[in-house]
C-alpha cells in the first residue's frame, strides 16, 4: 500500500511538473518574441542603432531562454534559433531585406518550442 | 566528459530506485508485464546518457511514469480479478489427470518439444508421472505428479521430526548482527559462551548461522583476513 501511495505521489508530481513545463515555456516563448519584435520595429523604423541595441538585448534573453528551456525540450529544437540570431548582427548592420524575414522566423520558432509541446492529439500520435 | 559522469550517476539513482518502487516481486519471475516495463525502464534509462542533448527529465520522466503506473495498475490488481485477469492473464491447465490438452496447447503455441522440456526440467521425464501440469501466468510450468511418481516424504516413512526454523546468519565476514540473535531468541552471552568454547572472536569468523534449536555452524576466515581484536 505504501508503494501504491508513494507512486500515486510520485505521477501526481510528474503531472505538476509537466503543467509548469508548459507554463514556462510560454513564458520564455513569449519573452523571446517580445524581444524579437522589439528589433523588428526598430528594423522598420530605420533606426539601426536601436536594431543593434535591441539585438544585444535579445541575445541576452536568448542565453536565458536557452537555459530554461534546454531542461525541458530538445537541443535540437533550438539549435536553429541559434543559428538564425548568429547570422543576425551582419544583417541588422548591413540594413539587409532580409532582416525582417529572419526576425520572423526567430519568432515563429521561439513559439513552436511551446506549441510544440502541447498536449495536443497529433503531438501524442 | 564530467556532465556524463553526474548524468550517469542521476539514472543510476533514478534506476535503482524504480527497482525498488516495483519491489521485491522484480527480483523473483516477472509477470508479462512487469518484463514489459523493466525492460522499457532500461532502454529508456540509456536515452539520456547516449545523447547529451536530451535533457534528463526527459529519459527521467517516462521511466518513473511506467514505474508508477506498474506499481498502481500491480495494486489494483490485487483489488480486482477481473484486472488481474486482463493484465496478466490467467494459468492455463495443459495436462490433466495425465491428459495432454492438445488444444490449450496450441492455444498457447507450445510444442510438443516445448512440453517436453519442460516436464524435463520439473524432474520429469514422462507424461505417464504427471497428473496436473499448470502454465502459470508468468510463463512458468507447474508439474504436480501423481501420487506413485511423487518422492517419499519423512511422513510417508513415518520419521516426522519436530519442525525447526532454518538456521540464519548471525556473524557475516566479521560483522555480528543483534538482530538475528534476537530472532533465534539468543544472546551476546550465548554467543560468548560458543565462541569461547572454540577459542574464537566475532572478527575471526567469516560467517555463523544457527538455528533455535541453538545448532551452530562456524566457517572461520581464511589466513590473512583474519582481523585480531
Amino acid at each position: 500500500m505504501n508503494r501504491c501511495r508513494i507512486s500515486l505521489a510520485i505521477l501526481i508530481s510528474l503531472v505538476v511538473l509537466c503543467a509548469s513545463a508548459l507554463f514556462v515555456l510560454r513564458w520564455q516563448s513569449e519573452k523571446l518574441t517580445e524581444r524579437t519584435e522589439a528589433v523588428a520595429q526598430a528594423v522598420e523604423g530605420g533606426n539601426t542603432e536601436q536594431a543593434l541595441a535591441g539585438y544585444d538585448k535579445l541575445m541576452e534573453e536568448w542565453e536565458h531562454f536557452h537555459d530554461i528551456t534546454g531542461v525541458f525540450v530538445d537541443g535540437t529544437k533550438l539549435d536553429p534559433i541559434r543559428q538564425l540570431l548568429a547570422g543576425l548582427r551582419p544583417l541588422i548592420e548591413a540594413e539587409h531585406p532580409e532582416v525582417l524575414s529572419e526576425l520572423e522566423r526567430i519568432r515563429e520558432l521561439a513559439q513552436d518550442v511551446f506549441t510544440e509541446e502541447l498536449p495536443d492529439l497529433w503531438h501524442i500520435l | 566528459m564530467s556532465i556524463l559522469l553526474i548524468r550517469s550517476l542521476i539514472v543510476y539513482v533514478v534506476v535503482i530506485g524504480s527497482v525498488r518502487l516495483m519491489g521485491k516481486r522484480q527480483l523473483g519471475e516477472l509477470q508479462p508485464s512487469e518484463l514489459a516495463v523493466t525492460i522499457l525502464v532500461s532502454n529508456i534509462a540509456t536515452l539520456s546518457l547516449e545523447n547529451s542533448d536530451i535533457p534528463l527529465l526527459r529519459g527521467i520522466l517516462p521511466m518513473m511514469a511506467l514505474v508508477c503506473y506498474e506499481v498502481v495498475v500491480s495494486w489494483a490488481s490485487l483489488k480486482s480479478v477481473r484486472l488481474r485477469r486482463l493484465v496478466s492473464g490467467s494459468p492455463k491447465i495443459i495436462i490433466r489427470e495425465g491428459n495432454i490438452d492438445q488444444e490449450m496447447l496450441h492455444a498457447l503455441r507450445f510444442s510438443v518439444d516445448d512440453l517436453m522440456s519442460t516436464l524435463r526440467t520439473n524432474g520429469v521425464f514422462s507424461v505417464e508421472d504427471v497428473q496436473f501440469a499448470i502454465v502459470e501466468t508468468n510463463g512458468a510450468v507447474s508439474v504436480y505428479q501423481k501420487s506413485e511418481a511423487q518422492p517419499a516424504t519423512k511422513k510417508d516413512v513415518h520419521t516426522v521430526e519436530k519442525d525447526v526454523d532454518p538456521p540464519q546468519i548471525i556473524i557475516a565476514d566479521g560483522e555480528l548482527r543483534e538482530t538475528t540473535l534476537a530472532a533465534i531468541g539468543q544472546d551476546r552471552k550465548w554467543l560468548n559462551a560458543v565462541l569461547r568454547g572454540r577459542s574464537l572472536t566475532v572478527p575471526e569468523i567469516f560467517l555463523l548461522t544457527a538455528d533455535t534449536a541453538c545448532n551452530c555452524h562456524i566457517v572461520k576466515k581464511e589466513k590473512g583476513r583474519r582481523k585480531r581484536p
